[in-house]
């Protein structure tokens, strides 16, 4: 039996998916269920009858589009991606408008796409649909209105500012002849400074890293499912694809590794505490790409694939509850547990596995990177990146669980709080159990690493180490609980100089420039009329001075003359 | 004031476990070594020290910030 290289090679699991959107925009009842729950499977199963570095190109325009290029890395990323679309997928059936489901697809496309490219070219066409699909998932939510639109526009001018930046750079590469094709661009030149930066964008690294929390928790329910899988998460694959050993990432990872723990700590909107805490993780993740080494790399990697799943379940409990009590601010919630038991059971196992407890996903994976950083003996980014080990308590850890599900109820809207539909129950009970076999298996986890390792998590050391840092933390929380209010706050970040000063500037000096403008150019438009008209009046075919007179009217002025001279020259 | 009281005796119930819990695990540093990053944080009970202290420093710094950062939450709305 042939098989037939169109269908192994061109429709990659990326563009399959892409093309299942677009079937998901126009399909409705069983048809709907039959694409979300299939071609996930399909494109995972596709993907790994994928040979080792198998590739496919094509040429466009000039440029050799490499659309297919299986990297160990890619592979796992793209693998996690497809786990988080099909669980997604799943939850959101319940609740998710077409354009909603139809966009996800698009969106988990673009994402996969990107890890099983072969160039930069390539990564930048699927990187801005990724921005387009993604900025139609938040949009999508009807129910977040004004906020919602407005969010969404947010985050879009980030992203294309983003993708403007990192075409820059692949433009000055290309024109310097630098190689675009995948591995570690090496150098000091502008072109690559851009596309580090364009990467770190979506990345939510400094000073942007408000646009997670920004856009995040505007969107619907199961949209912020897909929107904390894929883009910063991409980032990631893209930066230790391209930028590995790049020491400036260190100070940035950790800055975001603060920044999320810090920004989370007084955040009173439960999935607006989650969105803080997937920058406090990335930036976990990109301090390792900066740290370099094999065990750093494979720590960045198994720890994108673990915070995935983790993130999953925690973000589909926050989406169950807004979906049956309809808040999602900590004043509104509370003693959730007795009514929806089933989601309070797989976000606890989610929230474990969040904060590294022994025989949970974090557990193996987190420890890979604070292992690099030990191993470089690189003191201060290990100590800081403990210190944010213990302090995901203080985000989706312990508080996001408290306030949801465990603090006394908070007000009576709490009454309506009930477990989803089974679907959904499945995709959070799958997720959890996804979590927990990762820490129960991590050799499983760890043959599929990118460069090997001999790694044993489940030392006496590594476990009482671990619970060293997280139990004194979880005292410290709720000793503490006091002094944070639960009255709905806002954090300001670095957009608050976008949405405020340069609003003022924008509203009281560009716009009243532009009025002025207006004003001097109807004023001069009118004059030109006022002066033309005038010239009419008196130059225009029925004017004073161009009148065709009559020849008896010209004998009366003729007589009229003569006589007044005949009358002067007698006086 | 049943709220209160609900509230404040599980929370009481939970930082009298993770105290004891605490301590307990402090009390394992006599018997487990860990191979850690040479620092001048003493060895014994190092984490426990690392976790309360960075968490202190981090909720410090959240509470120094709140008057910077913090605001109603229709800040923007207005």
């Amino acid at each position: 039996m042939t098989s037939n290289p169109v269908l192994d090679y061109c429709l990659t699991p990326g563009l399959m998916l892409i093309l299942a959107g677009g079937v998901l925009a126009c399909a409705r009842g069983w048809g709907q269920r039959l694409i979300v729950l299939s071609m996930p499977v399909v494109a995972l199963l596709k993907l790994w009858n994928y040979a080792a570095e198998a590739h496919w190109s094509c040429a466009a325009a000039g440029f050799n589009l490499q659309v297919l290029h299986v990297t160990s890395i890619g592979r796992l990323f793209a693998s996690v991606f497809i786990i988080a679309l099909w669980l997604g997928g799943m939850f959101a059936l319940q609740s998710a408008s077409r354009v909603e489901l139809a966009s996800a697809f698009v969106y988990a496309g673009s994402a996969i796409s990107v890890t099983l490219c072969g160039d930069l070219v390539t990564l930048f066409l699927f990187w801005e649909l990724m921005a387009l699909a993604s900025t139609l998932v938040i949009w999508s939510y009807v129910g977040g209105g004004e906020a919602t639109r407005r969010a969404g526009l947010r985050y879009l001018l980030v992203h294309l500012f983003g993708g403007v930046v990192l075409l820059a750079g692949i433009a000055g590469m290309a024109a310097a002849g630098a190689d675009l094709s995948l591995g570690v661009i090496h150098g000091d030149s502008l072109a690559r400074w851009l596309v580090l930066v364009g990467f770190l964008v979506n990345a939510g690294a400094p000073p942007l890293s408000f646009w997670v929390a920004d856009a995040y928790p505007a969107a619907s329910p199961s949209g912020m499912v897909f929107l904390a899988a894929f883009t910063t998460k991409t980032a990631v694959y893209v930066l230790i694809s391209y930028f590995a050993g790049t020491a400036v990432l260190i100070p940035v990872g950790l800055y975001m590794a603060i920044y999320g723990a810090v920004y989370a700590l007084r955040e009173t909107n439960v999935r607006r505490i989650l969105a803080y805490s997937v920058v406090n993780q990335v930036g976990f993740m990109v301090t390792a790409v900066g740290i370099g080494t094999p065990t750093a790399l494979n720590g960045a990697t198994a720890h994108a694939f673990a915070h995935i799943m983790y993130k999953t379940v925690l973000l589909m409990g926050a989406g169950s509850v807004l979906l049956s009590v309809g808040k999602d601010q900590a004043a509104d919630l509370g003693n959730l547990a007795r009514r929806m038991p089933w989601t309070t059971a797989c976000v606890i196992i989610g929230a474990l596995a969040s904060m590294g407890v022994p025989l949970t996903s974090s557990f193996v994976t987190k420890s890979l990177i604070l292992q690099a950083a030990s191993e470089q003996h690189l003191l201060w980014p290990w100590i800081i990146l403990t210190v944010c080990s213990a302090a995901v308590v203080f985000n989706a850890g312990v508080r996001f669980p408290w306030l949801t599900f465990l603090q006394p109820q908070q007000s009576a809207a709490v009454e309506q709080g009930r477990d989803p539909a089974v679907l959904s129950k499945f995709a959070l009970g799958a997720g959890a159990g996804m979590c927990v076999a990762l820490g129960l298996f991590p050799q499983q986890l760890y043959g599929l690493l990118p460069f090997g390792g001999n790694y044993h998590p489940y030392t006496l050391s590594h476990v009482v180490a671990q619970l060293q840092l997280l139990v004194p933390a979880a005292l410290l929380f709720f000793v503490t609980l006091p002094l944070f209010t639960l009255q709905p706050q806002r954090q300001l970040d670095t957009d608050w100089l976008l949405r405020k000063p340069l609003l003022i500037v924008w509203q009281d000096f560009v716009l009243q420039l532009f009025a002025l403008g207006l004003r001097g150019r109807s004023l001069s438009v009118s004059s030109l009329i006022r002066g033309f008209k005038f010239v009419f009046r008196h130059h225009g075919p029925r004017g004073v001075l161009s009148r065709s007179w009559p020849t008896g009217s010209i004998a009366l002025w003729v007589a009229i003359l003569l006589a007044s001279y005949v009358v002067l020259f007698s006086l | 004031m049943k709220k209160s009281s609900e509230k404040r005796t599980l929370r009481a119930r939970l930082i009298t476990v993770f105290a004891l819990t605490t301590l307990l695990l402090v009390a394992l540093d006599l018997v487990v070594y860990h191979h850690t990053v040479e620092c001048l944080l003493p060895a014994f009970a190092r984490y426990v020290v690392i976790s309360l202290l960075g968490s202190l420093v981090l909720i410090g710094l959240a509470l120094c910030l709140a008057p910077v950062i913090s605001r109603m939450e229709d800040y923007y709305d207005k």
